[in-house]
């Protein structure tokens, strides 16, 4: 273990799993008091009938739904963001639930600030930007859940926005809600979920806290994942997914963004391939680069992919390279995830225009290994 | 003069960073499979341009594509096509003109001209019977399109562009006569190789029709039905495709305030039947042309062409702009730099509605016209707010936001139907080759406006959107204008004399048996007197099969799958308050039994035995 030098971390939300965690969600909004949520989910979502369970979960407590919004679209916008916040006003709403991923989650932290500020969203657009504490919200995540929907980021009408004040208060995580998925879903969530974690944990400026979600989320994803593939409902296989992707979020959020995730939002973005599998190809490509470039590989890799024994029972010396192997051994297993961003289509052009937006967005990252990485994961790493 | 009898099966090719010149044959198995014209032309790009290429990158390649008809003087075949790798939408795209270029370069002796490379200078192609030359453009870059043309007159007739093209405007079209490739951004493609203009000497060759009397038969019938057809020699002929306007505003299908609503109040002012009554219309067509749809005016003193529908709606009723003079002019203006009236009209819709909701900065806004034509010159020259408002409406929605209301798909703007009043018209346009395209099945006017297909139905639509599509491929690789298929289709006597409730329940109800019957042997008819190769009307639907699955696996090649195959969120989320029911496009339920009429697999590509079947070779 690296010895931890002068770090800080922070993850505020507090999380439930379990069964029966949703039943929770009354008594957590009760500590913030607050009794009228205002639910948020989409159309898919509602029509596999997930809601009404959440509905039914509330059972007897004192928490009455002040309102229910089923129809958030694919694509969240700001002015969706504008009514959905005079809708909350209107029926007396007090505090924010999300059931669901990606826009759902968007746009409930983006009715979360305009009901908290009384301001225009667009004014919180950028770092840091949001003026203090908002409603409660609570994030319920069904099976599509990212990592990045449980931090302290929005994407709202391509605008990102990110403070701490946008992490959700209380994470859900109900095997009721996680289950039933499809494969596509499942390996887009797991390669994103694993992309975030070994990012983190491969940072350099990893520290022991992050390095216990990252490690966590990257067991939970080697042990569960091909379960997960083959029977998408699988309760306990699809837990474990959840649960990954909730301590990926954790690692995430305390680390600086890397070059995977970069370039694989961008270049998801630009070609309208799931992010998922964008990383899926990204990350086994960064980590072949880690590995020509002689950067030494972190020993407890090994531990979060095969487990202490295992650990124990290779030289000191070895349990790095080891650890590298496994996670691509892990990919090599996944028949489904294309191997080469050839494979998948993406022209040269748009790898290079992934490359400058990537720059853009994220200054700190050097256009070098990006352009590194791209190359790699455009003929495969063998 | 010497003679062409059917077809030349010349192919010119130029390299113009090399200056080299070739020239090739079409077989006589190609001509067969792929007819001509759009057919042939994606065929040449398929054996020569490899998947993954910049559109505007050395490599990228464009072919100009004489139909067979060309210079034979059947009807309405004044018609060529280009084909190239779209700079808006990173995949394929084709686009049919009606100006003289196409007739030149056909009476030069070429039956296909193809262009590679890049030039290091501004420069222009010069295309005669022995071949071509690539001569220096610095009189003529920088110039818009008619002044170009005019200074290269001389020579013969020209395809060129304008500012533009020059600038890399993402949907700047080329340009000749009067008429315009006008999708897709073929003139940026002109413009990443320095190429200013193509000009055909022409007039070198005649061409002659094989079967001279069989073909003449067909001339003369597909004349007649033109003649007696109410919309080629009725609302088309008097009022252009402006007809357009008050038929899509009944039918709520007309954009409105960025496809917000399907009709308004006030579109009868910039309707067809209005312009023609206060303008002073002539014709002003493609020649030869027996419709006669296109027509200029007189605007405020000034003499300009008519604007078609698409400029109409998409520069008019979607800003919200109900004046005539004021779109005539915009319409002008981008016929001088060289842009597509379809594209540019969405941008500045998106960026109206963008402003409008704080998402991005600009004077532009609904209603008002003061603006346009400055902004409209600062698009073309890569001007301050113009020079992001020439990428186009995908582009913008994705830097600044907006993504539900950017109207387009795969990075096409929309055409001026809204496909939320006409559910078959949106399938089509989810999985259109090219992006948003009306003219893949132009379904729309069987839903909309001859009540011949219900519009908000689901059944029968896949069935329709692939016969369509079919034909349609054929018809450009023909190639004849897409306008006599309103003749062809409704004339013959089966459908003539058929009440249309009975054509409706058939169409709807037994859509494979209803379309099987319908008679197009005109068509092939026409294709097989001037080539003297037999193809009769399954034949031709075959090949407008495989030039469709050809263009669709050429696209997939370029990353084209199943989550592209989608309409504008708007589209499938906001219902409009014009309709008595509040509806959107159901397109998920139509989607996967298109693809499996279409022999696709579910993730939209198509399936090796559909590929082996119609003789499609994997590459």
């Amino acid at each position: 273990m690296q010895s931890p030098g002068d770090y800080g971390f922070f993850y505020q939300a507090k999380i439930m799993a379990g069964t029966g965690a949703m039943a929770n969600i009354p008594v957590e909004l009760d500590g913030f008091d607050a009794r009228h949520p205002f639910v948020l989910t989409d159309k898919k979502t509602s029509d596999s009938g997930l809601p009404r369970k959440f509905v039914k979960a509330l059972g007897e407590s004192n928490t009455i739904i002040g309102a229910l919004f089923d129809d958030v679209p694919a694509y969240s916008s700001v002015s969706l963001v504008k009514d959905l916040a005079q809708f909350f006003r209107d029926r007396g709403c007090d505090s924010v639930v999300a059931i669901g991923s990606g826009p759902v989650v968007d746009v409930a932290k983006g009715v979360n600030m305009a009901v908290s500020t009384g301001a225009d969203v667009l004014g919180f657009e950028g770092v840091n930007r949001v003026p203090g504490h908002l409603k409660p919200l609570v994030v319920v995540p069904t099976a599509a859940i990212k990592p990045f929907d449980l931090t302290g980021n929005a994407r709202i009408d391509g605008r990102k926005f990110s403070s701490a004040f946008l992490m959700p208060d209380v994470i859900a995580v109900d095997p009721l809600m996680v289950r039933g998925c499809c494969t596509e879903c499942v390996l887009d969530t797991a390669m994103v979920s694993l992309s975030h974690a070994v990012e983190a944990y491969l940072s350099p400026s990893a520290n022991p806290l992050s390095d216990a979600y990252a490690s966590m989320a990257i067991r939970l994803i080697a042990e569960h994942l091909q379960k997960s593939l083959k029977r998408p409902g699988n309760k306990a296989a699809s837990m474990g997914m959840a649960n990954a992707a909730v301590a990926a979020a954790a690692a995430f959020d305390n680390q600086p963004v890397g070059v995977v995730h970069a370039l694989g939002m961008e270049l998801s973005l630009l070609t309208g391939n799931a992010p998922g599998l964008c990383m899926g190809i990204l990350l086994p490509a960064a980590l072949e680069y880690r590995r020509q470039m002689k950067q030494e590989a972190r020993s407890e890799l090994l531990m979060a992919m095969e487990g202490f024994d295992a650990y124990a029972g290779t030289p000191a010396g070895q349990r790095g390279e080891k650890g590298l192997r496994s996670l691509q051994l892990l990919f090599s297993k996944i028949a489904v995830l294309p191997r080469t961003l050839e494979e998948l289509r993406v022209p040269r052009f748009k790898a290079d225009e992934a490359i400058q937006e990537a720059l853009k967005a994220n200054p700190s990252l050097k256009k070098q290994d990006l352009s590194a990485v791209m190359g790699l994961a455009m003929k495969g790493v063998q | 003069m010497q003679e062409i009898v059917g077809t030349s099966n010349k192919i010119l090719e130029v390299d113009l960073s090399t200056g080299v010149t070739s020239i090739g044959e079409i077989t006589d198995k190609d001509r067969r499979d792929y007819m001509g014209g759009k057919g042939l032309g994606l065929k040449l790009l398929y054996d020569r341009l490899k998947p993954g290429v910049d559109p505007l990158g050395e490599e990228n390649i464009i072919a100009f594509m004489p139909g067979v008809l060309m210079g034979t003087g059947a009807p309405c075949s004044g018609r060529f096509e280009a084909v190239t790798k779209s700079p808006l939408t990173g995949i394929m795209v084709t686009a049919s003109c009606g100006g003289p270029f196409g007739m030149a370069l056909k009476t030069s002796g070429w039956d296909a001209l193809i262009i590679r490379g890049a030039a290091k200078n501004p420069s222009y192609l010069f295309i005669d019977s022995k071949g071509a030359e690539i001569r220096d453009a610095k009189g003529v870059w920088g110039k818009d399109t008619r002044e170009a043309q005019a200074a290269l007159e001389k020579e013969g007739a020209s395809v060129v562009i304008g500012p533009a093209g020059e600038h890399l405007v993402r949907y700047a079209n080329l340009c000749s006569g009067h008429r315009f490739l006008g999708r897709g951004g073929m003139g940026a493609v002109f413009g990443s190789k320095n190429l200013k203009a193509v000009v055909a000497r022409g007039g070198e060759f005649k061409i002659v029709p094989v079967k001279k009397k069989k073909f003449d038969k067909a001339r003369k019938t597909l004349n007649r039905y033109i003649s007696r057809n109410s919309i080629t020699s009725g609302s088309y002929r008097n009022f252009g495709t402006n007809a357009n306007v008050n038929l899509s505003n009944a039918a709520w299908i007309l954009p409105v305030r960025n496809f917000s609503g399907g009709s308004h109040g006030e579109a009868h002012k910039i309707s067809g039947e209005t312009i023609a009554e206060n303008y002073n219309t002539k014709y002003h067509t493609c020649k030869p042309c027996s419709i006669l749809c296109g027509h200029k005016g007189t605007f405020a003193g000034k003499e300009r062409s008519v604007p078609e529908y698409e400029t109409t709606g998409l520069m008019g009723s979607n800003l919200e702009i109900f004046d005539p003079v004021a779109i005539s002019e915009w319409n002008e203006i981008c016929a001088l730099m060289g842009m597509d009236t379809i594209s540019t009209g969405g941008s500045l819709a998106w960026a109206m509605e963008a402003t409008e909701k704080g998402l991005f900065e600009s004077d532009l806004k609904f209603g008002f016209a003061g603006n346009i034509s400055q902004t409209l010159k600062d698009i073309a020259y890569g001007k301050g707010v113009g020079k992001e408002l020439g990428m186009g409406s995908k582009w913008l929605s994705r830097k600044y936001g907006g993504e539900n209301f950017a109207i387009h798909v795969k990075g096409l703007e929309m055409a001026a139907y809204d496909p939320r009043g006409a559910f078959g018209q949106g399938l089509s346009y989810a999985v259109a080759n090219r992006g948003a395209c009306h003219l893949s099945t132009s379904l729309f006017t069987l839903e909309a406006y001859f009540d011949m297909a219900s519009p908000k139905a689901k059944r029968g639509k896949a069935t329709m959107v692939k016969f369509f599509e079919n034909v349609y491929a054929a018809l450009n690789s023909l190639h004849i204008c897409h306008f006599t298929a309103f003749a062809v289709f409704l004339e013959p006597p089966l459908v003539k004399l058929s009440p249309t409730p009975v054509l409706k329940l058939l169409t709807q109800n037994i859509t494979p048996v209803a379309l099987a019957v319908m008679d197009i042997s005109l068509w092939p008819e026409l294709w097989s007197s001037v080539t003297g190769k037999r193809l009769g009307m399954l034949g031709f639907k075959k090949v407008g099969e495989r030039v469709h699955v050809l263009e669709r696996y050429m696209n997939t090649r370029e990353g084209v799958s199943k989550k592209d195959d989608t309409l504008p969120g708007r589209m499938l989320s906001e219902p409009r308050k014009c309709d008595h029911k509040e509806r959107t496009v159901p397109l998920d339920k139509m989607i996967g039994r298109y693809y499996r009429v279409r022999g696709y697999d579910k993730n939209g590509v198509p399936k090796d035995r559909l590929l082996r079947r119609l003789g499609i070779e994997k590459k």
